[in-house]
């Protein structure tokens, strides 16, 4: 049966009598009052910060200069005509595609293994996840620690493998699939849990069908499996989309957008803006920027959710 | 009904009045806040002391530590905010004093009190130190660390004879000890530069801002501003200037590059690391902020590892101008932040933090020197700081982008332009072109 409509509703309401109507309306009344003070709190919170950060972003607003003045989107048009934003709009492009793609794939494969079960999936799995006990800071230092010549990690395993030494973190070319990778072990945890987590909630009677009929198990995978997590995997996508977007911890203090702005992206350089710079204006455009490109992938997770 | 009612009122209206008189005490007692660069070796002691000083002037004082890089950032924020998070602050004058003027409290009125008069008391520090402190003819700061970048080398490998008969074979003259031309230093680099005995000539610290620290002080030494404070303009790209602020660029990069005398992995390092490599025996000159390190570089520990460690200025620049030894002074200060609810206390604070004792306890605990001529002179006489930073110091000056309002930004560009050039990106000559036009852009 079709649910009623927004049409039937207010006919309803109409043709109530009058106490039942006034119990209808006070009903409502009482729904706003419980919603009101998590609406306050998201107005303080949320709107607000929101709100005069996109007012921020329409000033020429510096607090070593002086100025408070309105000025339109000029804050926008010098961004976007900039060199740093072309550089910046890569360099987020690349660092977004490593710390996605490749945490997604790791993550898969170890939630479709563990799904499986084997041998040590009981140690595994915390094993697994122990990055997920680091703060973004303490996993930039020991990074950077891993990265550095002559004392780190890195280089070790590539001097006893034959491969040339390298200043991962002090060259342009290098930097940013590095601190991508860090990245990377930093966020795969997250996911693999997450997938495993929607891999257990799956229905199993296709999955025994499937095995009923003698499918093998990449088959199980390719034409049961996948189909079904997908959904959920693309939820998950999009959540670390997001997150690696957001995300500024390991840059800035593992390169500080360096060298030169190789490694600077788009949270990076609203704080180089906004507290170097002491340039509020352009930084909070440039905070303003990232929060739509946020918002156009939320948008993006929103409609998946309805889809589902 | 009626009763609960006034009942309530009654709790609500003596809970409000406990509150006000509560906050009434807090607000009569003697309490501060003040900023510190967290992790900085050169407070440490003084921190140390700081019960003492709680003890005897009963202001109660809460150290604030923060991440130097978030530092400025952070106080700023706070500062415009009105916050009130803070009533004295540590600052970088030489870069900040544009930025902070404005929330800060003049302390001439203060100054006048202890120390008779405003000209009494600039006798007392460093002339370049007392020109710093001063905006718009009032004094919003009180120094209490100087610093500048020195070098120093390891005395065994140059007082070795066999090192010295090999350097006059090679180069026909003898080893300087230490290089006092920027041809002996780059000969000495060149000739102790052994990297399969993982040995190399000098260690300069490359990794984040460092470069535009070199740069900018054999600029600054060369007698080239990146401003020129009069018209307000680009020092740097006059003629002559120009030219040689590419030659001094080229010089870094050929260091880099060319000779390969600088350990590949500095490219990532701070003067902390380099301090690192320095005990591990891999360098036989290194040049930073030493100033900050002279104790531990100077302990039984370093002296197993390296044997006993020399220091001087870095040699000037061909054609520098007499009485310059390099620029880039550091002259860290206090500050007390205008809307402040406890001036008096504040000032209590800074009177008892410039106190010679704690400054000298700065010197022991890191090396480093004061601004306040009386206490330098006794801790250099006394041995606690290095001959590089004695000499180096009176002859440094600060950088002079932070006097005008648009440095931070002038400041960034510098940075990124420089970590550029060291990284091969682009080369010395196209490093002092984009800083050019990018000043030029932000000045306009």
């Amino acid at each position: 049966m079709a649910p009623p409509g927004k049409k039937f509703l207010r006919r309803g309401f109409l043709s109530c009598p009058l106490a039942q109507r006034l119990s209808m309306k006070r009903q409502r009344l009482d729904y706003a009052l419980f919603v009101s003070p998590a609406l306050a709190i998201m107005a303080v919170f949320f709107a607000y910060p929101i709100f005069i950060t996109v007012y921020f972003s329409l000033l020429d607003y510096s607090i070593v200069r002086r100025t408070k003045t309105f000025i339109g989107i000029s804050n926008y048009l010098k961004i976007f005509a900039s060199d740093v934003f072309i550089q910046t709009a890569y360099n987020t492009f690349v660092w977004v595609v490593i710390s996605t793609v490749l945490p997604l794939i790791i993550a898969l494969v170890a939630a479709l293994l563990t799904y499986h079960g084997f041998k040590g999936k009981r140690l595994f799995t915390p094993l697994f996840s122990l990055p997920l006990i680091f703060i973004p800071s303490s996993t930039a230092i020991l990074w950077a620690l891993m990265y550095s010549d002559p004392f780190g990690l890195v280089n070790h395993l590539c001097g006893a493998l034959g491969l040339p030494r390298r200043i991962w973190l002090g060259d342009p070319n290098t930097v940013l699939p590095a601190i991508s990778l860090t990245n990377a072990w930093y966020g795969t945890p997250m996911t693999f849990l997450m997938l495993l987590a929607g891999l257990e909630s799956l229905p199993l009677e296709p999955i025994e069908a499937s095995e009923v009929d003698g499918a093998s198990t990449l088959q199980k995978i390719w034409h049961i499996l996948l189909p079904m997590l997908w959904p959920i995997f693309s939820v998950v996508a999009l959540l670390r989309l997001i997150d690696v977007i957001r995300s500024f911890a390991l840059i800035w203090m593992m390169s500080q957008g360096g060298p030169g702005t190789a490694s600077l992206t788009l949270p990076v350089a609203t704080f180089k803006t906004s507290f170097l710079h002491y340039d509020y204006g352009a930084g909070s455009a440039w905070g303003i920027i990232n929060v739509i490109l946020c918002l156009i992938l939320s948008l993006g997770i929103l409609f998946r959710r309805r889809e589902l | 009904m009626f009763k609960k009612l006034i009942g309530m009122a009654l709790a609500i209206f003596i809970f409000f009045v406990l509150f006000g008189i509560l906050l009434c005490s807090e607000g009569q007692s003697q309490e501060i806040s003040v900023t510190n660069r967290k992790g900085w070796r050169c407070t440490e002691g003084i921190k140390a002391n700081l019960p003492n000083f709680e003890k005897a002037s009963g202001v109660k004082t809460n150290w604030i530590d923060l991440p130097p890089g978030e530092m400025t950032a952070k106080i700023l924020a706070e500062l415009e905010a009105k916050t009130g998070a803070f009533d004295v602050i540590q600052a970088s004058v030489e870069f900040d004093i544009a930025a902070y003027y404005r929330y800060l409290l003049p302390l001439d009125d203060f100054i006048i009190k202890k120390w008779r008069s405003i000209k009494d008391f600039k006798t007392m520090i460093s002339p370049e130190a007392a020109k710093a402190i001063e905006w718009e003819g009032k004094i919003y700061y009180i120094p209490f660390h100087g610093n500048t970048q020195f070098l120093i080398y390891r005395k065994s490998l140059f007082e070795n004879p066999e090192e010295k008969a090999a350097f006059k074979k090679r180069f026909n003259y003898n080893l300087p000890t230490p290089p006092k031309t920027i041809k002996e230093l780059t000969d000495v680099a060149i000739f102790f530069t052994r990297p399969e005995k993982n040995l190399w000539g000098l260690g300069i610290p490359l990794g984040g801002k460092y470069p535009q620290h070199f740069l900018e002080h054999v600029i600054l030494g060369a007698g080239i501003d990146i401003i020129d404070l009069k018209t307000g303009k680009p020092d740097f790209l006059k003629p002559p200037k120009y030219d040689t602020t590419i030659k001094v660029t080229q010089f870094l990069h050929d260091l880099i590059n060319k000779h390969k005398v600088i350990p590949a992995g500095a490219k990532t390092m701070g003067h902390v690391e380099m301090r690192e490599i320095w005990k591990l025996g891999q360098l036989a000159m290194a040049f930073s902020w030493w100033g900050d390190h002279w104790d531990k570089l100077t302990s039984d520990e370093f002296a197993k590892a390296v044997g006993e460690t020399g220091s001087a200025p870095l040699p000037q620049w061909p054609g520098s101008p007499a009485g310059r030894s390099g620029g880039r002074m550091s002259i860290w200060s206090l500050g007390i932040v205008k809307p402040t609810k406890n001036p008096e206390a504040a000032w209590k604070f800074i009177e008892w933090f410039v106190k010679p004792e704690n400054l000298q306890t700065e010197a022991k605990t890191s090396g480093a020197a004061s601004h306040w001529i009386t206490v330098d002179k006794d801790s250099a006489e006394k041995g606690l700081l290095a001959k590089g930073l004695v000499a180096g110091l009176p002859k440094s000056i600060p950088p002079r982008i932070g006097f005008i309002k648009e440095g931070p930004q002038i400041i960034t560009a510098f940075i990124e332009e420089a970590q550029a050039m060291t990284a091969g990106t682009i080369s010395p000559k196209s490093m002092v072109d984009n800083l050019g036009k990018r000043t030029g852009e932000i000045l306009r």
